[in-house]
Parts: structure tokens; C-alpha cells; sequence
């Protein structure tokens, strides 16, 4: 694995562990948090892989609210716009912040 | 229909929701997540559909470790009736808490059969 996959990797990680810490959880078995890990980097690929997948498929370049929908049903993932808000708004909401120096991934 | 104008129950659709996201920061970075959109082909230059695809994988994790959370909790409360309190219960996240969740999301996932 290259070196800049790792430093993405690893801030996935701190979000699995903050995400666990954050329901109140002590600590976390390493496999399961590296599972957790996992799941997470698939998930967020397979979403944008089916977001552009139906993008394509309605003959368009940028992909829309709509598509993101679609990706979600595909899925299997309830659509649930007010759980979501409530999830982007919940006060315990940790942040990572930006690194500086990532490259940009290549096109 | 899963249109983007689609109102759910409470009248209130994705896409009022993706206008909530302007100035928004989720837990993981952007470019974290862009990276990672990025590989999979996704490409978009309204960084609030990146925003809300990412804030979905999260809620989705967390939804999993919530409930393993409740799972656990439940577990490790004493029988009804018993006098023994369980005070300031420090939890673990383990396998076999996750497991069953996991099972329950159609998600099939076996213990190693090796220590990690």
C-alpha cells in the first residue's frame, strides 16, 4: 500500500473509533474496528460507484440529488432525509480536521 | 418513486436536505471522502453531494455500532429482580457483539478463525 492510501486509511480509522467512543463505547476489539474500517472505505467507494453508475445511465455528467437516491435504494440503505439531518446535526458530532499536504488523487 | 422532489412522511426530501450542506463539515475531511468517490469514478463539482454521500456511509456505520452499542448494553444489564447494580460499566466493542448486528444487515461476517 502507498503511503498517502495509508494517511487516508487512518483517518477513516479515527472516524470508526470516534463513532464508537461517541455511543459510548470504552474501547474496541482492534478487529472489530478494523472491520468497521473496512466497511466503512467499501461503503463510501460502492456509493460513489453506483451515484455515478446511475448518473451515466440517465446520460448525464454530473451527478444529482436523484442519483444519489437511486444509489441508496440500489443499495439496499433506507432513504431517510430527516434521519440524516438529525445524524449531520447531533451536537456530539465530532470533526477531524483536514490535513494539509495530501496530494490530490490523480485523475 | 424515489425522485429527488419525493417528500418523505414528514415533507421533507433529500433535496432540501442537500441545501443544508453549503457550509457544513462531516467527521471525516473532503478529501478524505473525495478520495475515495474518487476511485469508484465519482466526480462532481457541488462538493455538497460528495458532503451527502459521505454523511449516508456514516450514519450507516454508525447505526451498526449504535446498535451493537444497545446489544451490549442490554447484555451486560443484571437480571431483573437481582440487587447487584452494575455502576460505571466500562464497554468494549467486540466481534461478537458485532457480529449478530451485522447478520441482521444481510451483512455475513464470520470471527477469524486466527487471533489478530
Amino acid at each position: 500500500m502507498d503511503p498517502p492510501q495509508n494517511q487516508r486509511r487512518k483517518l477513516l480509522s479515527q472516524a470508526v473509533a470516534l463513532m464508537v467512543q461517541e455511543v459510548g463505547y470504552e474501547s474496541g476489539e482492534s478487529v472489530a474496528l478494523e472491520m468497521l474500517t473496512e466497511m466503512f472505505q467499501s461503503i463510501l467507494t460502492e456509493m460513489g460507484r453506483t451515484t455515478r453508475m446511475f448518473t451515466e445511465l440517465a446520460g448525464r455528467v454530473e451527478p444529482t440529488v436523484g442519483d444519489v437516491t437511486m444509489a441508496l435504494v440500489d443499495m439496499g440503505i433506507k432513504v431517510d432525509p430527516v434521519g440524516l439531518r438529525a445524524f449531520s446535526r447531533r451536537s456530539t458530532k465530532p470533526v477531524i480536521p483536514a490535513p494539509g499536504g495530501l496530494p490530490l488523487p490523480k485523475v | 418513486t424515489y425522485g429527488n422532489s419525493n417528500p418523505d412522511s414528514a415533507g421533507f426530501a433529500l433535496s432540501d436536505f442537500l441545501v443544508q450542506l453549503e457550509d457544513y463539515t462531516p467527521t471525516i475531511p473532503d478529501a478524505v471522502a473525495n478520495y475515495y468517490l474518487h476511485q469508484a469514478g465519482f466526480e462532481s463539482t457541488d462538493p455538497r453531494i460528495s458532503r451527502m454521500i459521505s454523511i449516508a456511509s456514516q450514519k450507516f456505520i454508525s447505526d451498526i455500532i449504535n446498535e451493537a452499542f444497545t446489544h451490549c448494553k442490554l447484555k451486560a444489564m443484571p437480571p431483573a429482580g437481582g440487587k447487584t447494580k452494575v455502576k460505571d460499566k466500562k464497554y468494549t466493542l467486540t466481534l461478537e457483539d458485532l457480529i449478530p448486528i451485522l447478520n441482521d444487515y444481510g451483512i455475513s461476517v464470520k470471527k477469524p478463525p486466527y487471533y489478530v
